[in-house]
Order: C-alpha cells, then sequence, then structure tokens
C-alpha cells in the first residue's frame, strides 16, 4: 500500500523541494529519490513536453524533407532557392517506416530477423564497452590518486597522458588486436581500446575533485592527526564524487564509441562495428539497415549514459545542485 | 604575568617568532617575541586588528603551521606531539562541516579517525548534538541547515572527543548579533560543564571577547606583538546582567582604547 | 519568473597542482614564463625555409620535397604563416612604434624591412605566380628545372646557395652595424665610409671563394677579406666606450651591445670562411655536401649557366637576409635565462621521455620482441625520416577538414546555443536531447556521410567532424549562459539593464570558460573524427587513408610514423585554442605553470 504525503518544505535556503513520502519499501526508495528534485513537477513536465515536442518536430522534418523532394523530383525550385535535394531520396535518406520494417525482416536469407542479429551484437560491444569501461575508470583512478600524491610524477606524467588522447585509435587498434592476440588475450583487445578513450576524463576529473579540496577541510583532518589514507578515504574521493560522475557521464559513451572504433579495422565480425562495415558495403541494395544499425548503435550510447546518471542521481543525494 | 604552578599551566610560549616568506622573496614578520603562558581551565581571548597575528598564534598552537624559532609547550610537551595525540580541538571560521556527511557523521568524524568503536560513536554524537540542542536534525544534510547550526555541529564536533584544550578561530564572526549572544551563552555554559577545559578564543569584537574571558590579551600588527594582557575580572557565570553591568563597561572601554592605541 | 536555478557545473579543465598535505606557509606562485618571442622566431625560421626550398626551382623536384609542398594549398598556408609569425615575432617584442625615435626600435624596423623583402618575393611568387628574381634575369623556372633536374646538380647547387645566404646575411650585418637610421651620431660619416668598404668586400669576398665565378674575375682575395677586417673593425669600434653613446643607447645599452657583438660575430666568421677559401683552399660547405671543387667547374661551368646561378644565390641572398633578420629580432642570447628556468620546470616529463624511449629501445633487444609486434624507436626514427613529407601533406590535408569541420561544428553549436539559451524551457528540453545525442558514436553515421557527399568529397569528413564539434559547443555554451549566479543577475536588474546588456555583460564572460573547455575538448575530437572519418572511403590523400593502409598491411613503423604526424597537428590545433583562451580570459584562474 502507498500513502503519500505532499509536503512542500521551504528549507532555510528558500529552495521548493518537493518531497512524495511513502512507507518504507525497497522499491519505492528509488522512486521517492528519483522525484526528489530541486524543481517543481510542472516545471519537469514543461521540459518533457519541449523534448517530446523536438523529437516530433524532427520526425516531422524528416518526412516533410521527403515529401518535398519527391514532390519537386529532387530539385526544388522557389523564388531564389535552387537547391539540389539529390540528399532527400529514399537511397540517402529511408523513409523511417522503412527504417522500422527493417527491423523485422531477416537480414540473411532464411536467417533471423535483423533486430536480433543486432541486438546481438550490441550486446557483444556492449560487453566490451563494459569492460573498457571498468577498467579505463579503474586506470584513471589509480593515475589521479599517484597524482594527487606526488607532485613530481605528476609533472612528469601528465603531459603524456594529455598527449595520449591525440593519437588517433585507428592507428593503435590493429596493434592492440595483435599485442593481445599474441599474448593470449585476444578477448581483451578491444575492451583495452575502449579503455584508452575512457581513462582520460576519468583521470582529470578525479584529479580535479581528489585536490580541490578547501583548505579547512585539510587542516580539520591534520589537527586529526589523521595519516594520508585516512584523508584520501575520507576527505578526498567523497568531494571528488560528483567530479567522477561528471567525468563518467563523458567516458560511458566514449567506451561505446572506443569499443565499435576498435572493432573496425580489426576484422571482429560479431559486434556492431562489424554489422557497420557490413551494412556499409552493401548500403545500396538496403539502405535502411544501415541506419537501423546506427540506430542501435546510438541507442547503446545512449543507454550507457543513462545508467550513469540514474547511478549518479541514487549515490549523490547530498548535493543541493543538480548538474 | 603572575606565577603559576607548573601543573597548572597547559601551554607556555617563549620567545616566539613566526615569519613568512612570499614568493618574490619578501619576508613578512607575522609573530614577534611572542611571551604567553595559558593555565588550565582558562578561558582565553585573543584580539587585535587584522593582520596583527592572531589566527597565525593559534595555528601555531595547533601544530597546523611550524614557527621560525621560539619555544611553544602544550600539555608539557611539543605542539606536533599535542596534535598527533589529539589534545586540541579546532573550530574555524566557517563550519567545514563534510556536505556529504549527515550531521550526525559530521560529529563522529573525529571519532572515526581516532578509531573510537561504533557504539561509542554513536553515543558520543549523540550526546555532543544534545549538548548544542541539535539533536532534531540529527539525519540532515549541512546543507539543509542555516549558518548559526552549521557552526554548533561544528562545535559539537570539535567537543566529540572531549579534548582538555578548545582552539576557536572566530567562529561566530559570520552571525547576526541575536545568534552570536545564543551562542556565546551556549559556549559558556559547555565550558563550564567540562571540568578543566581551556578555550582560546580568536575574535575581532570587544564584547564578545570580554563577556567570555578571564583573560584578553590584545595584539598589534606588523609585526604581531603582544600588547597587552587584561585580567578580565567579572564575576562568573556571566549573563545578560554581566552585560549590563559597570565593569564590564570598564573592561570594553580598557580595551577598545587599547585597540585605538594599537591602530594608530 | 521559475526559480533561477544555480547550476554550477564541472567544466573540463587542465589539471591543476594538488595541493599539499601538509600546509605550506605561503603558495608558490610559478610565474608563466613568456617565450612567445622565441616560438614566434622559431617559426619564421622554419617557414623563411621551407619558403626558401618551396619558391627554388629545383629543390621543390628533388625527392626529399617531391609532390608534397608541390601542392599549391600547402603552399599557399606557408605563404600566410610566414607573414603571421613575421608578425607575431614583431608584435612580441617591446613596441617599437611608439619609441621610434630611439635607436634600438628603428634597429627592429629595419630588421622588419630585412624579413618583410623576403616575404614580399615569396608572396607574390605564391599569389601572383611570378618569380621576380628569375625575370629579373629572364629566366624560366621550368626550364631551369629541366637542366637542373639530375642528381649530380642537387649538392653542388645547395652548397652554392648555402654560401649565398650567409653573404645575405653578411650583407644585412653590414647594413646593421651601419645603422643609416641614426645618422646623427658621432662620426657617422667615417662609419659610412666603413660601411661601403664593408659591403663591398663582402660582395667581393662571396665572389672570391665562389667556385666558379672566381675562375671568371680573379684578384687576390687576401686582401679583399683583409679590407673586409678592417671596415667591420671600423664599424663596431671595439675602443670605443665614450659618453655620447651611453647617453644615445640609454636604457637596453647592455642589450644593444651585445647585439652588435653577435653581429660582428657573424661577419667574422664570414671574413674566416672567405679566407680559408682564399688562403687553404678549402671549402666549408663544400665538404659538408661532399662536394669537390673541379666538380663544380666541371657541372656548373658553363655559360649558359651563369645567369641561373646568379639567380638562385640572388633569391638565397634575400633568404639569408630574412633569416638574420628573424635571428637577431628573436635575440636568443637574451633569454639564456629564460630558457634554462623553462627546461628546469619542465625537466619532470623530458626526464620521462628520454628514459622511456632508452628503455623502449633496450627492452626491445633484451627480450628479444619481435620487431614486427613493437617496433625499435630508432628504426621508428628512420621510417619517419623517410616519410615524414608525404605524411605532413597528408595529416595537413586532413587537418583542413578537421579545421573547417570545427569551424563549422562549434560555430553553429555556439550560434544554436545562444538562442536556446534565450528560452528557457525550451533550452531546458532540448539540453538532455543534445547530452544524449552527444552520447552517440558519431563515427558510425561516416559511410552514410560518405553516400550524401561522395566518398572522396572531403565535405563527408568535414560533416562528420562538424557533428562531433557541434553537440559539445552546442551544451557547454547553453550551461555558461544560463549558469550565472542569481545574485549576479539582480545586481543587473537593479542597474535596470536590458536583456542584451546583461547578456554581453554578464551571461557571456560567465560563459567564456565553459565554451573554450568545450572547445579545447573539440580540437581532439575533431582532428581525430577526420581520420576515423576517412577509414570509410576517402581522398588518397588523407592520414586517415595512409593509417588504414599502413594497418592492413602491418607495416608498424610506418603507422607510429603516421601517429607522430597525427599526434603533432592534435597537439598543435590544442596548443592553438589554448593560446586563444589565454588571449580571451586573461583573468581566468586555471592557469598555472603546468597548464598547457
Amino acid at each position: 500500500m502507498i500513502t503519500s504525503k505532499f509536503e512542500k518544505e521551504h528549507t532555510l535556503r528558500g529552495v521548493v523541494c518537493v518531497k512524495i513520502v511513502l512507507r518504507y519499501n525497497r522499491q519505492t526508495e528509488l522512486f521517492r529519490v528519483l522525484m526528489l528534485k530541486n524543481l517543481s513537477n510542472r516545471d519537469n513536465l514543461t521540459t518533457l513536453a519541449y523534448m517530446i515536442g523536438i523529437l516530433l518536430f524532427l520526425v516531422a522534418a524528416w518526412e516533410g524533407l521527403k515529401w518535398i523532394g519527391q514532390e519537386s523530383d529532387y530539385r526544388l525550385q522557389l523564388g531564389p532557392i535552387d537547391a539540389d535535394l539529390k540528399v532527400a531520396r529514399d537511397l540517402n535518406m529511408p523513409h523511417l517506416r522503412d527504417i522500422w520494417e527493417a527491423y523485422r525482416e531477416p537480414a540473411q536469407r532464411n536467417g533471423p530477423p535483423l533486430i536480433e542479429v543486432l541486438l546481438e551484437a550490441a550486446v557483444f560491444t556492449g560487453k566490451e564497452a563494459l569492460l573498457g569501461f571498468t577498467m579505463g575508470t579503474v586506470l584513471g583512478l589509480v593515475l589521479a590518486v599517484i597524482f594527487v600524491h606526488s607532485a613530481i610524477l605528476q609533472r612528469g606524467l601528465m603531459p603524456f597522458v594529455v598527449a595520449s588522447q591525440t593519437v588517433p585509435i585507428l592507428a593503435i587498434a590493429p596493434m592492440v588486436v595483435i599485442w593481445a592476440a599474441k599474448a593470449d588475450i585476444s578477448d581483451l583487445g578491444v575492451p583495452l581500446i575502449a579503455a584508452y578513450l575512457a581513462f582520460f576524463p576519468v583521470t582529470i576529473y578525479a584529479l580535479r575533485g581528489l585536490s580541490d579540496v578547501p583548505q579547512t577541510a585539510l587542516e580539520l583532518m591534520q589537527s586529526y592527526a589523521a595519516n594520508p589514507l585516512e584523508i584520501l578515504f575520507k576527505l578526498r574521493f567523497p568531494n571528488a564524487v560528483p567530479y567522477i560522475f561528471t567525468a563518467l557521464k563523458i567516458t560511458a559513451p566514449a567506451s561505446v564509441v572506443g569499443a565499435v572504433i576498435g572493432e573496425l579495422p580489426s576484422g571482429i565480425q560479431d559486434g556492431l562495428g562489424g554489422a557497420i562495415i557490413n551494412y556499409a558495403q552493401y548500403y545500396t541494395s538496403a539502405p535502411p539497415r544501415l541506419w537501423a544499425t546506427n540506430i542501435i548503435t546510438a541507442l547503446l550510447g545512449i543507454l550507457f549514459f543513462s545508467v550513469v546518471a540514474l547511478v549518479e542521481k541514487l549515490v549523490v543525494r547530498w548535493k543541493a545542485n543538480v548538474n | 604575568m603572575s606565577n603559576t604552578n607548573s601543573q597548572d599551566t597547559l601551554i607556555v610560549i617563549q620567545d616566539l617568532n613566526k615569519k613568512f616568506t612570499s614568493a618574490d622573496g619578501k619576508v613578512v614578520n607575522a609573530l614577534e617575541n611572542i611571551n604567553l603562558e595559558v593555565k588550565r581551565g582558562e578561558f582565553i581571548s585573543l584580539i587585535g586588528p587584522s593582520g596583527c597575528g592572531k589566527s597565525t598564534l593559534l595555528r601555531l598552537i595547533a601544530n597546523l603551521i611550524e614557527p621560525t624559532n621560539g619555544i611553544l609547550t602544550v600539555n608539557g610537551h611539543s605542539a606536533d606531539v599535542a596534535r598527533r595525540n589529539r589534545e586540541y580541538g579546532f573550530v574555524f571560521q566557517s563550519a567545514t562541516l563534510y556536505e556529504w556527511r549527515t550531521v550526525t557523521k559530521n560529529v563522529q568524524l573525529p571519532l572515526e579517525v581516532m578509531k573510537y568503536s561504533r557504539q561509542e560513536r554513536a553515543e558520543r554524537a549523540k550526546k555532543m548534538l544534545e549538548l548544542v540542542e541539535l539533536s532534531d536534525f540529527a539525519d540532515h544534510y549541512p546543507w539543509q541547515l542555516s549558518g548559526g547550526m552549521q557552526q554548533r555541529v561544528s562545535i559539537a564536533r570539535a567537543l566529540a572527543f572531549e579534548p582538555p584544550l578548545l582552539l576557536m578561530d572566530e567562529p561566530f564572526g559570520a552571525l547576526d548579533e541575536m545568534t552570536r549572544e545564543r551562542l556565546n551563552n551556549e559556549l559558556l555554559s559547555i565550558w563550564h560543564s567540562i571540568p578543566n577545559m581551556t578555550v582560546i578564543f580568536v575574535t575581532h569584537n570587544i564584547s564578545e571577547a570580554v563577556y567570555l574571558s578571564s583573560r584578553v590579551v590584545v595584539m598589534s600588527p606588523r609585526p604581531g606583538k603582544i600588547y597587552k594582557v587584561i585580567d578580565v575580572d567579572l564575576p562568573r557565570p556571566r549573563s545578560a546582567e554581566t552585560l549590563d553591568s559597570d565593569g564590564f563597561f570598564h573592561y570594553s572601554s580598557q580595551i577598545r582604547h587599547l585597540l585605538r592605541e594599537v591602530m594608530a | 519568473m521559475s526559480e533561477q536555478y544555480v547550476v554550477k557545473s564541472v567544466q573540463a579543465e587542465e589539471p591543476i597542482q594538488p595541493t599539499a598535505a601538509r600546509i605550506a606557509d605561503t603558495p608558490e606562485v610559478v610565474l608563466r614564463p613568456n617565450l612567445n618571442r622565441d616560438i614566434a622566431g622559431f617559426m619564421t625560421l622554419l617557414f623563411i625555409i621551407i619558403a626558401y626550398h618551396i619558391q627554388h626551382p629545383t629543390l621543390l623536384l628533388r625527392a626529399q620535397f617531391g609532390r608534397s609542398f608541390r601542392g599549391e594549398s600547402l603552399q599557399e598556408a606557408v605563404s600566410i604563416a610566414l607573414i603571421f609569425s613575421g608578425a607575431f615575432l614583431l608584435f612580441s617584442g617591446p613596441k617599437f612604434w611608439q619609441k621610434r625615435h630611439e635607436p634600438a626600435s628603428r634597429l627592429d624596423m629595419a630588421l622588419v624591412v630585412g624579413l618583410a623583402l623576403f616575404a614580399i618575393y615569396f608572396f607574390i611568387f605564391i599569389w601572383q605566380d611570378t618569380n621576380l628574381v628569375f625575370d629579373l634575369y629572364g629566366l624560366d623556372a621550368e626550364t631551369l628545372a629541366d637542366e637542373f633536374r639530375e642528381e649530380a646538380f642537387v649538392n653542388p647547387v645547395k652548397t652554392l646557395n648555402i654560401t649565398a645566404v650567409f653573404t645575405g646575411a653578411a650583407l644585412a650585418s653590414v647594413v646593421l652595424l651601419w645603422s643609416p637610421w641614426d645618422y646623427k651620431r658621432q662620426r657617422f660619416w667615417l662609419q659610412t665610409g666603413a660601411a661601403a668598404v664593408a659591403l663591398i668586400m663582402v660582395f667581393a669576398g662571396y665572389i672570391a671563394q665562389h667556385p666558379i665565378f672566381s675562375e671568371r674575375i680573379r684578384f687576390s682575395g687576401l686582401v679583399v677579406s683583409l679590407l673586409l677586417l678592417a671596415s667591420v673593425v671600423g664599424l663596431v669600434e671595439p675602443w670605443n666606450q665614450s659618453q655620447s653613446r651611453e647617453k644615445l643607447l640609454g636604457n637596453g645599452k647592455k642589450s644593444f651591445e651585445r647585439l652588435r657583438l653577435a653581429v660582428a660575430l657573424v661577419l667574422m666568421l664570414y671574413v674566416l670562411h672567405v679566407l680559408t677559401v682564399v688562403v687553404a683552399d678549402y671549402n666549408f660547405f663544400a665538404s659538408y655536401y661532399d662536394v669537390k671543387t673541379s666538380t663544380f667547374t666541371e657541372l656548373l661551368g658553363g655559360d649558359a649557366q651563369n645567369k641561373p646561378l646568379w639567380a638562385f644565390d640572388l633569391a638565397a641572398m634575400l633568404a639569408g637576409v630574412a633569416l638574420i633578420s628573424a635571428v637577431y629580432l628573436m635575440a636568443p642570447w637574451e633569454r639564456l635565462g629564460l630558457y634554462l628556468t623553462v627546461i628546469r620546470g619542465n625537466i619532470a616529463p623530458i626526464l620521462v621521455a628520454i628514459t622511456t624511449i632508452i628503455v623502449w629501445e633496450q627492452a626491445i633487444h633484451i627480450f628479444e620482441i619481435e620487431e614486427f609486434l613493437l617496433p625499435k624507436p630508432t628504426v621508428i626514427w628512420d621510417t619517419f625520416k623517410e616519410e615524414y613529407p608525404k605524411l605532413v601533406a597528408a595529416g595537413w590535408f586532413t587537418f583542413q577538414n578537421a579545421l573547417f569541420g570545427f569551424l563549422v561544428g562549434c560555430g553553429l553549436g555556439i550560434f544554436t546555443g545562444i538562442i536556446s539559451a534565450r528560452f528557457t524551457q525550451f533550452s531546458r528540453g532540448i539540453l538532455p536531447l543534445a547530452i544524449a545525442a552527444n552520447s552517440v558514436p558519431i563515427i558510425a553515421f561516416a559511410p552514410i556521410a560518405n553516400f550524401w557527399f561522395g566518398v572522396t568529397s572531403a565535405n563527408s569528413k568535414v560533416a562528420i567532424v562538424a557533428v562531433l564539434c557541434y553537440f559539445p559547443a552546442m551544451i557547454s555554451t547553453v550551461r555558461g549562459l544560463t549558469s550565472v549566479e542569481p545574485i549576479q543577475l539582480e545586481l543587473m536588474r537593479s542597474y535596470a539593464a536590458t536583456e542584451l546588456e546583461i547578456f554581453g555583460s554578464l551571461r557571456l564572460p560567465n560563459a567564456l570558460p565553459f565554451v573554450f573547455s568545450a572547445l579545447k575538448l573539440a580540437t581532439t575530437l575533431a582532428m581525430i573524427g577526420a581520420i576515423v572519418a576517412e577509414f570509410f572511403g576517402g581522398s588518397l590523400a588523407g592520414l586517415g587513408y595512409r593509417i588504414r593502409e599502413d594497418a592492413a598491411l602491418f607495416r608498424f613503423p610506418e603507422s607510429w610514423s603516421a601517429i607522430l604526424v597525427a599526434s603533432f597537428f592534435g597537439i598543435g590545433f590544442y596548443m592553438l585554442v589554448s593560446s586563444l583562451e589565454r588571449a580571451a580570459m586573461p583573468w581566468y584562474r586555471s592557469f598555472r605553470s603546468d597548464s598547457h
């Protein structure tokens, strides 16, 4: 049974908070936290309305452009405008309906429907991305902790950490895959590439969060004669959590990108990268399939991002601000 | 300086100097030739204009910075031993609560570092929050509290491990008059309730200094020196009546004149 | 009015120095050394050298610079870069126009003239397709190129030209010492005489040591050298410690003296060179390029080759004047202390780099790792030396795509961001969508872009990069414009400021840190995006294409060379935007000594 009480509580900082107090229940705890927002409910609904509106507008624009293209035979001549609307052809911009249909039809003769193929590929790539994400985050945190405690190491290594991100992973990818195969850890090849993209934001933001503690908070710990390890866990890490989450929201989709790009030159067939190459090759015969693949890839990236954002909402409850 | 029984003396400062060197080579004489003895159980205030080094002196006693030369002993041993033995609690100008911890967890912070048992931590925190009258807010987060309340939590935290010495650096400076008076009274009652507790209180507020302390140390700036030490001979316990008394007015104006001399 | 909520978001920033666990007495403020002048000087020198090679009819054809630098866009870029770096060099010194009555400033202006001569010549060569020097001699670059195409001509021509460069430098140095703009000083006419003698002697010395011309025009090189020496000493006047000179030079006397010493040194070296050729029959440059004196007369002794040689040398002299002017403007001897400080400050990363390379080299040796898996640094370096012109040209091609995509994407992003931020509810709606779109692997759309714009068209790559850059730019603009503290807004409203004024004075400066962080992020995205976009098919001229080929054929040393080049462009791009940021936001706190 759910009992609800609406409390409008004016806190001492004048923030309007709407709390729905529910009887304690594991699942409702989640719901409760999600509802604890700093904007009024009305504002949230308007935001949602705008989001849906923009999406609908984009859908309408897509089909609208195609319709204009069709009607004008792909060359629009209206007053001063003389535009070649080749882009609106079915080859370049398939009807949204066709993309939807493509999911249900099999990609190969007598094969499973495309959606199944793509979902399998997504799971494959997703696993690589997840592993890469984990490894990258761990590496980033380790580096940040080392850097915050040793100024020398930071000065020495940080330029290279930054420079590492200018190296095109496309060039590194084949090398990493071959090294991994040689070292008998071929499963870690693509995750390593994803980790390469993932570790950098975590390092930078975590370092910032670990170092950016207020002077007096440090002095407080000193007055307790706390050792550096205690300071790390009781002060620096909790302080760094918001920063780390900001980084994770960048890292999560980046690991998906890394996994996809890592698959490209490595000739791996099972993942989304392989699917993209495959359907790109046969694009002219079935354009909607590539679009379908891209949409699934996009959703994977968004999924990763959303999970992190959700976890952030659950964990970071003490902040009055919402990022 | 009166003769003191060595067992009564908590802090001995002799010929203490502190120099700061900035990056471009300039040397700032923050404190010069400080001589002071603080007896156990005293409530002593440091007052002076900005730049007189009162906060620096407090931080030297707390071993948050090192003196350039001179003698500084706390409880018979050096300041860093005192710090490692956790013989004092420090209250800062701003509450410095950890925003990710609830009020209770904030009060428990020193206890965690000092490895008290879980049960003891809970008990002490509860007791301290009762002392500062914030038991109702035990599970709130700092952002939900006003400035005055946060400062009270800060005091509760400083007292949680019952240190014999309390160092306070302009703790009520950012608060309004009404809250400050209330907190002054609370501080005094806490001080009374804990036997033999010494308090060193830095402030720039004359009436606060006179109201709270048994001795007021007036400091002068550039370089920081002790200008004069005034014994405040007002009866305890102090109350609203003390504020109206002639003695209070006498000491306040004495200190006011001293400060004018110091700033000239 | 709905609650103006303070959203203080954490931006992508350079790392900051960690605070010490123990509190220091006072925080160390490390001032950032200003290396603008040195960077400008170095860039100017580099571009002069490249430009000289480009305008030389035959050097351009040599394998070293081959096809790559014949690309017109690259040549045009070099000419613009030359002008910019020259201007940068000039303006990074003390403001000379205001002090134009002081000899030191007028000296600077004279040096600019020296630079400008060559720059204008090159500029006209590139943009008007007219080589002034060759026209002067009535020559045609094409036929010259054909004549001098053979391998055997390379080194002799190089030797002659280098000597001419040196001569040009010596000529410029004489003019500098003479300082005709400083005509009010004592004994000026005496000095003019000495300068006239010196100029003639420099030229005579040039002929005297020239392997071919000295055969035609015979005179005593020894006499020439001694006369030159005498006139130089006369110009420098080392015995002169007079009062009037001090008054004349005023402040900065010491640096002025040092400059004159440096100039005198150059001239002395020139005299030394002529002397060694004339007396000891030893041509330093010829032996460097391994050319025997007899070879000169054999190959280039013909009458028909006279004029071309003069033409080559004239152009070389111009280059020499420009080079020495740049060096004198930069005055590196003034800043040795600064260089030491910089090296000391950066000793840690430098040591790490050196150690890594040494360990890498040795590890492959000791552990007998297959070259196939991980090439040695020395092997990579050799490959790089061979391949770099092609790689740089390919990198430049890809970089152009990255740059255009960056400009379009960020420009659009900022523009739409500004518009969105104006309507609070709309921005609240579009922000989550933009963030979601940013999470999408944009690169997956590269094949589709290829179909839209054509596989080999640059536009498909530009489009991908633009989309990559668009979202971070837009998101950060919206965030930056809206995350203004309520109290600041209240202040502006109390001034009855209009929305536009609030925008200009409050929101825009507040947004700058956010926007620049995103721009710096976008530079890395742009370059890498351009390269990866080429993976799905692109012009042969692109870096991505080369990398794909190298990867497919497992040519790892080439891959590493390509990585070096791509990294170079990426870092350069990032630093460019970084310096823009510093120029736009001088107040910003995040700039510490270790920031890029």
